[in-house]
C-alpha cells in the first residue's frame, strides 16, 4: 500500500515555515534562524536539514544535482537524489552547469556557479562557537553582542604555539561584516568560492534545527589576523587519471603504504576524462 | 509500609508475578524461534549488554520479560553469573573476524574496498512494504581479510602511539571485569569491557554530547567500522591445538582524532552487531581521559537524550568524510612533503 | 588627592544572600591616581563589594563611574547586555588566578585577550603590547609562552597584573592578590604594584584582610566590619590613630 504524499513530500505548513525562515535567513546573512525541523525518512545527521530546504524550493521545472564529498555516486547522494526525483518529478543531473539546485555535503563544486543557481549545503554543526562555548544559550548571546573574541583568542593561541591556524574544514567566516558563520565542513580550499559569489548559498542543519544563508554578492571573509592571512590546503600530488593538481584531490591509500590522488569533484573529473569543456573555475 | 510477616510478603510477590504472567503469557517455542530469526539486532543488543552469547536463550528471556529490555538484561547477567568459568578463549585481532561489513569514513576508497554488507543505512524510511529487492551471487568474491586501516596509518607514521589498540599484550592473561572491582583509572582491558557491556542508550547519550561539542581541532573520524562473525577458539585440553566452539556475531569501530603528534585512536568492540554502541564507545574511549565533566543542566540533559537526534548523528560518522579528513590533516600538520609522483 | 571629582563612587550599597545581610549600606569614593585599600575580616563583605564593583553581582544602591557616556548613570540598574561595555573600564585581579586566566593557554594569550576584545586584529601588535604589559608587571618574558598552570603562584598573579595593564582600564580592582603567597614573593609583588602606581599613576582598589599588605600600597583606607564602613581616612592617619575598636584590634595585632 503506497501512501500519497504532498508534492515534494513536505506538507504545505512545513513548506511555508521553511520558506519564510529562508527569507529571513537571506535577509540576515550568516544568522542562524531556528526552525522546527521535521523528521525525514533519512537519519538525522545524514542531510535532513538541507533536504528540507531542497524540498521546499524545488519544482517540476528544476534540475537537481546531489553530491557527497564531491561525488554524485556516493550512496547517500544517490539515495537523496532518488527520493527528491521521486517526490517532485524534477530532472536530475551530474553536470554542475546544468543544475538549478545543487545539494551538497561538504564540498562546493569546482566549476563556478552562476546567478540563479542555488547551492544547498548540508551542515552537521551550525554553530561556529560550539567548540569554544558549548552552551547554546550563551553562544546566542555572543552572536547578539557580536562578541567573537573566543574564536580570535583561540586563533591567537594557535599562531603563538604553532605559527599557523590548525583549523581545517569548517573554517569560521565573517559574513557581510556582521555574523560569524560555520560554512559547513567544506575544505579551506572551497572557502574563497563563497566570497562575492553570483549564486545563492543556503545552509541547513536538520538535527540542530537551524537554517542560514549567504545571499549572492555577499562578503565572506575567513577569520584571520590582518598580518597572518588565510591560506588553503596544499595540493600534494597529481590526479592519477588526468595529472591535474589545480583542484582539490582525494587521497587514496595503497597497499604498500603509498598514497594516490584523484580529483574530488566527480562531475568535473568526468568532463576532463571525456574531453568535454568544463565551465570556468573560480579565480585564484 | 509497616512490618509485614514474611508469609504475607511472599504471597504478595507470588501474586505480582501471577499478574504479570496474566499480562504476558509464556511464549510458545515457535514464537521464541520467530524472535530469534526475526529480531537479531534486538537480541544482539541484549546479549551485548548481558555479556552472554546465546541467541535462543536471549529470545526466550525477551519473551519472558514481555520485552522489558532492562529486565531482560538483568536476567541474562544473573544467569551468566551462575555459569562455571571453563577457561579463556584465544585472543584475536579485529581483522580475525569474518567481516561482512567494512567501511572507512576517512577515505573514499581503500584496499579491500568499502563493503556495505547488510544494512538499511541508505534506505528511505518510508512506511509500507516495498517489494523485496532480491539478491543473487556476487560478481566477485569479497576478500577474506582486509587491510587494517590502523595498520596503514601506523605504517605512514600518522598515529601518535603506533602500539595502542585493543590488546596490548596478547600473551598475558586478560583481566576480567566480572570478577574484579572496577577501580579508576581503569586498566584498558576493563575499560573496553565496560564499554562493551554498557547500556547502549546511555553510551549514546554521553557519546553524542561529546560529538556535539567536538573540539574543532580534534575532528573524530571513523577510520574503520567492521561487523562480522568471530570464531570462538580454545586450546584443546588434551590433544593440543585449537578447537572452534562456534561463531558469534561481533563488531568493532576505530575512531581517530587529532592529537599533538599524530592521530589518537579510540576503539570499541562488542558482541553482536550494534553500530550505535561501538561508534559511541570508540568516541568515548577517545574522550574519557580529558578532564571534562558533563554539566547537570537542563540544556545538557534534554538535548542529549533525544534518541533520534543522537543515534542519527552518531551513525552519520559512517558517512564518507574523506574530504574533511584530508583537509583537517593537511591544515593541522601542514605537511610539506614534496608532491608524490603517481 | 589631586582632583575633587572621584572617578568611582558608590552610595548605599546593600546586598543580601537569603537572610544574611552581607552589605548594609556602604558608600565610598575613589579619586584619580590613588590606591584605596579596603580592609576587613572574613564576613566583612569586602570581596562581595569588589564583585559588585566589577558588576558580577547585583545589589541595591548606586554606582557611578566618571567616564564619557556613563556620567550620572547608575551602573547597578543596567541590563546584562550593557555590562560588557562598562567592564571595558574596569580590570579585576582575582585571588584565584584560574578565575582570571586561561590556565592551559600561553600566558601571553590571556594577557592579550582584552586587546582582542577591543578589536585589535594585527597579530604582531598583539604580541608586542602583550609582552610590554608582562614586562611592566616584572614577569620573566622568556616564560610568556608557558601556560599559567606551569607557573608559580606569584608569577600567575603577575600575569593577571599584565592582563589588567594591557587593558588600560580606569580602575584596577584587586581581590586579595597576595593571599597564599609566601612573604618574600608577596613583598616583591607589592613592590611591583607600588612602582606601577608611581610610574603609571594607576587608580586601584585593593581588598585584603592583611593590614600590612594594605599599608604598603594604599593612600586611603576604608575599614569594613560586618557589612558596614566603620572607619576611613588617609592611610597614615588610620594606622597611627585608629578610632574604631575593630581597627584598633587590627592595628594592634600587627605591631
Amino acid at each position: 500500500m503506497r501512501r500519497r504524499y504532498s508534492y515534494a513530500y513536505l506538507d504545505p505548513v512545513t513548506k511555508r515555515e521553511i520558506r519564510r525562515k529562508l527569507l529571513k535567513a537571506v535577509a540576515i546573512p550568516g544568522y542562524q534562524v531556528p526552525f522546527a525541523s521535521r523528521e525525514m525518512p533519512l537519519a538525522r545527521g545524514w542531510g535532513t536539514g538541507a533536504l528540507q530546504i531542497t524540498l521546499s524550493l524545488i519544482g517540476p521545472e528544476d534540475t537537481l544535482k546531489v553530491i557527497d564529498q564531491g561525488a554524485d555516486d556516493s550512496v547517500n547522494a544517490v539515495n537523496i537524489r532518488r527520493f527528491v526525483a521521486q517526490m517532485t518529478g524534477a530532472k536530475t543531473t551530474t553536470d554542475t552547469l546544468e543544475a538549478t539546485v545543487i545539494q551538497s555535503r561538504h564540498r562546493i563544486p569546482e566549476e563556478r556557479l552562476r546567478e540563479g543557481q542555488v547551492l544547498v549545503l548540508q551542515v552537521p554543526i551550525p554553530e561556529p562557537l560550539r567548540y569554544v562555548e558549548p552552551s547554546e544559550a550563551r553562544a546566542r548571546e555572543l552572536h547578539a553582542l557580536g562578541d567573537y573574541s573566543l574564536l580570535w583568542v583561540d586563533l591567537f593561541e594557535d599562531h603563538l604555539r604553532r605559527g599557523l591556524s590548525r583549523m581545517g574544514a569548517a573554517y569560521p567566516v565573517l559574513v557581510h561584516g556582521r555574523y560569524v558563520m560555520d560554512p559547513s565542513p567544506i575544505p579551506r580550499w572551497d572557502i574563497p568560492k563563497m566570497h562575492m559569489a553570483p549564486h545563492l548559498t543556503l545552509l541547513g542543519a536538520g538535527r540542530e534545527k537551524r537554517l542560514y544563508a549567504v545571499p549572492p554578492y555577499t562578503r565572506v571573509e575567513p577569520l584571520a589576523f590582518a598580518d597572518r592571512p588565510f591560506t588553503r590546503e596544499p595540493i600534494l600530488g597529481r590526479c592519477r587519471r588526468t595529472g591535474a593538481n589545480h583542484v582539490f584531490l582525494n587521497a587514496i591509500p595503497q597497499e604498500d603504504g603509498r598514497v594516490e590522488y584523484e580529483i574530488s569533484d566527480q562531475g568535473y573529473l568526468e568532463k576532463l576524462i571525456k574531453g568535454v569543456a568544463p565551465g570556468p573555475l573560480y579565480e585564484g | 509500609m509497616g512490618y509485614v510477616t514474611a508469609r504475607g510478603g511472599e504471597k504478595a510477590i507470588r501474586n505480582a508475578e501471577a499478574l504479570f504472567r496474566l499480562l504476558v503469557p509464556r511464549a510458545s517455542r515457535r514464537a521464541v524461534k520467530a524472535v530469534e530469526e526475526g529480531l537479531p539486532y534486538l537480541l544482539d543488543r541484549l546479549m551485548g549488554e548481558g555479556g552472554l552469547w546465546d541467541p535462543s536463550l536471549a529470545a526466550e528471556v525477551l519473551w519472558e520479560t514481555g520485552g522489558d529490555l532492562y529486565e531482560a538484561v538483568l536476567r541474562i547477567r544473573a544467569h551468566r553469573a551462575t555459569l562455571p568459568r571453563l577457561g579463556d578463549a584465544r585472543a584475536q585481532e579485529p581483522h580475525d573476524l569474518l567481516l561482512v561489513r567494512r567501511i572507512s569514513s576517512a577515505f573514499r576508497d581503500l584496499p579491500g574496498g568499502q563493503v556495505l554488507g547488510p544494512t538499511l543505512d541508505y534506505s528511505l524510511r518510508l512506511l509500507g512494504r516495498d517489494p523485496d529487492p532480491g539478491t543473487g551471487p556476487a560478481e566477485a568474491e569479497a576478500p577474506r581479510r582486509y587491510l587494517p586501516v590502523r595498520g596503514w596509518l601506523a605504517q605512514r607514521g600518522l598515529l601518535e602511539e603506533p602500539g595502542g589498540g585493543p590488546v596490548e599484550d596478547p600473551g598475558s592473561p586478560t583481566p576480567d571485569l566480572t570478577d574484579q572491582p572496577l577501580l579508576f583509572p581503569a586498566p584498558r582491558p576493563l575499560r573496553l569491557q565496560a564499554l562493551a557491556r554498557a547500556d547502549t542508550g546511555a553510551l549514546l547519550g554521553l557519546g553524542y554530547s561529546a560529538m556535539r561539542a567536538y573540539n574543532a581541532h580534534r575532528h573524530p573520524t571513523v577510520a574503520e567500522l567492521g561487523m562480522g562473525y568471530l570464531e570462538v577458539r580454545i586450546p584443546h585440553p588434551l590433544r593440543g591445538g585449537e578447537v572452534t566452539l562456534g561463531r558469534i556475531r561481533a563488531g568493532f569501530a576505530e575512531v581517530v582524532a587529532h592529537g599533538e603528534r599524530g592521530y589518537r585512536l579510540g576503539f570499541s568492540a562488542s558482541m553482536g552487531w550494534n553500530e550505535v554502541k561501538v561508534i559511541a564507545g570508540a568516541m568515548l574511549d577517545l574522550e574519557m581521559d580529558r578532564p571534562r565533566h558533563p554539566a547537570r543542566e537542563e540544556e545538557f540533559v534534554l538535548l542529549h537524550t533525544e534518541p533520534i537526534e543522537a543515534s542519527g548523528f552518531a551513525l552519520h560518522y559512517k558517512l564518507p568524510h574523506y574530504v574533511t579528513f584530508l583537509s583537517n590533516q593537511l591544515s593541522h600538520w601542514q605537511e610539506v612533503e614534496r608532491a608524490e609522483e603517481v | 588627592m589631586l582632583e575633587e571629582r572621584p572617578i568611582l563612587q558608590v552610595r548605599g550599597i546593600r546586598k543580601r544572600f537569603g537572610d544574611r545581610h552581607a552589605l548594609k549600606g556602604v558608600s565610598l569614593e575613589l579619586y584619580p591616581q590613588e590606591v584605596l585599600g579596603i580592609v576587613g575580616g572574613s564576613g566583612s563583605g569586602k570581596t562581595t563589594l569588589l564583585r559588585i564593583l566589577h558588576l558580577e553581582e547585583e545589589a541595591e544602591g548606586e554606582y557611578f563611574l566618571n567616564v564619557p557616556g556613563l556620567e550620572g548613570r547608575n551602573l547597578l540598574a543596567l541590563d546584562r547586555y550593557q555590562v560588557p561595555e562598562v567592564r571595558r573600564w574596569l580590570a579585576m585581579v582575582y585571588q584565584d588566578p584560574s578565575r582570571g586566566l586561561r590556565m592551559d593557554f600561553a600566558s601571553l594569550t590571556s594577557v592579550v585577550e582584552p586587546l582582542i576584545l577591543k578589536g585589535e586584529r594585527l597579530y604582531e601588535a598583539l604580541v608586542a603590547q602583550g609582552l610590554e604589559a608582562l614586562e611592566l608587571a616584572d614577569f620573566p618574558l622568556e616564560r610568556a609562552g608557558s601556560p599559567p598552570k606551569e607557573l608559580s603562584q606569584g608569577q600567575r598573579q603577575r600575569v593577571q597584573i599584565a592582563k589588567a595593564l594591557a587593558k588600560k582600564p580606569l580602575v584596577i580592582l584587586l581581590d586579595e592578590p597576595t593571599t597564599g603567597l609566601d612573604l618574600l614573593v608577596q613583598a616583591t609583588f607589592l613592590d611591583t604594584l607600588r612602582t606601577l602606581k608611581r610610574r603609571l599613576g594607576l587608580s586601584m582598589i585593593l581588598v585584603s584582610h592583611d593590614l600590612s599588605v594594605i599599608r604598603t600600597v594604599a593612600d586611603r583606607i576604608v575599614v569594613l566590619y560586618e557589612g558596614e564602613v566603620v572607619e576611613e581616612g588617609l592611610a597614615d592617619q588610620v594606622l597611627e590613630d585608629p578610632q574604631h575598636p575593630f581597627t584598633q584590634e587590627l592595628v594592634g595585632a600587627k605591631l
